[in-house]
């Protein structure tokens, strides 16, 4: 996530909206990847994302820059996604996500774009076997890059937590890959 | 058997995300020379790694910063929009125009003014039949006192000719 310049955090705090704009187009991708990974379906995570936008807006007045913009973000985006997931039945979760799965096959279709997009299927496949949190720690890690204290900011939860969370997500990721694919769960 | 516990808790966890000290690093290191068990729970860690680096970022939908906007713009003029006071909201209950209850009122005072006259009306009807029924009876008295005897009071008719 790109760094935000602090008078346009300070102009959409007064009501902007082209200064929001801005902070849309800094933070947006993370967000949306955020939310599709956790909650694997595209109309979700539009959803989301929306939710997630319109909590900026009306809290950035009393944000108050006491604590770094990108953690603030990191952790509504987290929350919501979370929340969404948990409400979100079971059987929508199921779902298979039609969008979601024709944007990641190639249009040629070699042999590498296959395998990539069956690799691709099979992360998310072990991702789902995982709780809520522990996936969340994983792709904060693993796909955005953040640091051991960004994640603890973003899940406020202690930094040995989070080392915890990810041990124990690997570890249970390892197992399922071991798992044969025919062998019940 | 406890050092590679100790290891594989690292390879796992600070080890792996580069978040370890350099002491720790370089004992991990050493021991990963030696022992093949860990060796082997390094290869699998970064072949799951390898998972993930394949995941590239989805672009986000042309559309959603539209959606947003339109929310925020509403959400604003909701905001604009002064709330009524107290003895605003009251002088609106009382004198606000509300065509249904105009109505039924309407309907009511002409249900009210009709029900008023049909019964003054059977009330006059009543009272005149009670005063001919009066001024009969005193006709038959009074021609019992000129010496008419009435056996058969009969109907008007025979009333009429007798």
């Amino acid at each position: 996530m790109n760094d935000i310049a602090p008078d346009i955090l300070e102009r959409s705090a007064a009501g902007n909206l082209d200064a929001f704009e801005e902070i849309y187009k800094a933070t947006s991708s993370f967000v949306y990847n955020v939310a599709l990974r956790v909650t694997r379906n595209s109309a979700n995570a539009e959803e989301v994302t929306q939710d997630v936008f319109m909590k900026i807006y009306r809290n950035l007045k009393s944000f108050g820059f006491r604590s770094s913009f990108k953690t603030w973000v990191y952790r509504i985006t987290v929350n919501t996604a979370i929340n969404h997931y948990r409400k979100s039945g079971k059987e929508e979760r199921s779902r298979v996500d039609y969008d979601n799965v024709i944007e990641t096959l190639p249009d040629n279709r070699p042999e590498t774009a296959i395998e990539q997009s069956d690799s691709q299927a099979r992360l998310n496949a072990l991702l789902d076997r995982l709780s809520p949190e522990h996936k969340t720690c994983l792709i904060l890690r693993e796909i955005e890059g953040l640091s051991y204290a960004e994640i603890a900011g973003a899940l406020n939860i202690p930094l040995n937590t989070v080392r915890t969370r990810l041990k124990r997500a690997r570890q249970a990721l390892l197992a399922e890959a071991e798992r044969r694919p025919d062998e019940p769960v | 058997m406890s050092r590679c516990k100790e290891i594989q808790d690292l390879l796992q966890a600070e080890y792996f995300d580069r978040e370890s000290g350099p002491k720790e690093e370089q004992s991990v290191q050493e021991h990963l020379k030696q022992c093949s068990a860990c060796g082997t729970l390094e290869k699998k860690l970064q072949a799951q790694r390898l998972l993930f680096q394949g995941a590239k970022p989805k672009p986000v939908p042309a559309h959603l910063w539209g959606n947003i906007r339109d929310a925020i713009i509403a959400q604003r003029l909701e905001e604009e929009t002064p709330v009524p006071g107290i003895l605003e909201r009251l002088k609106n209950l009382v004198f606000l125009r509300r065509p249904a209850m105009v109505l039924a009122a309407s309907v009511f005072s002409v249900v009210l003014v009709v029900a008023a006259l049909v019964n003054a009306n059977l009330q006059n009807q009543s009272a005149l039949r009670k005063l001919s029924a009066a001024e009969g009876i005193a006709g038959y008295s009074l021609s019992a006192k000129n010496g008419y005897t009435i056996d058969d009071l009969g109907t008007g008719i025979e009333e009429y000719f007798l």
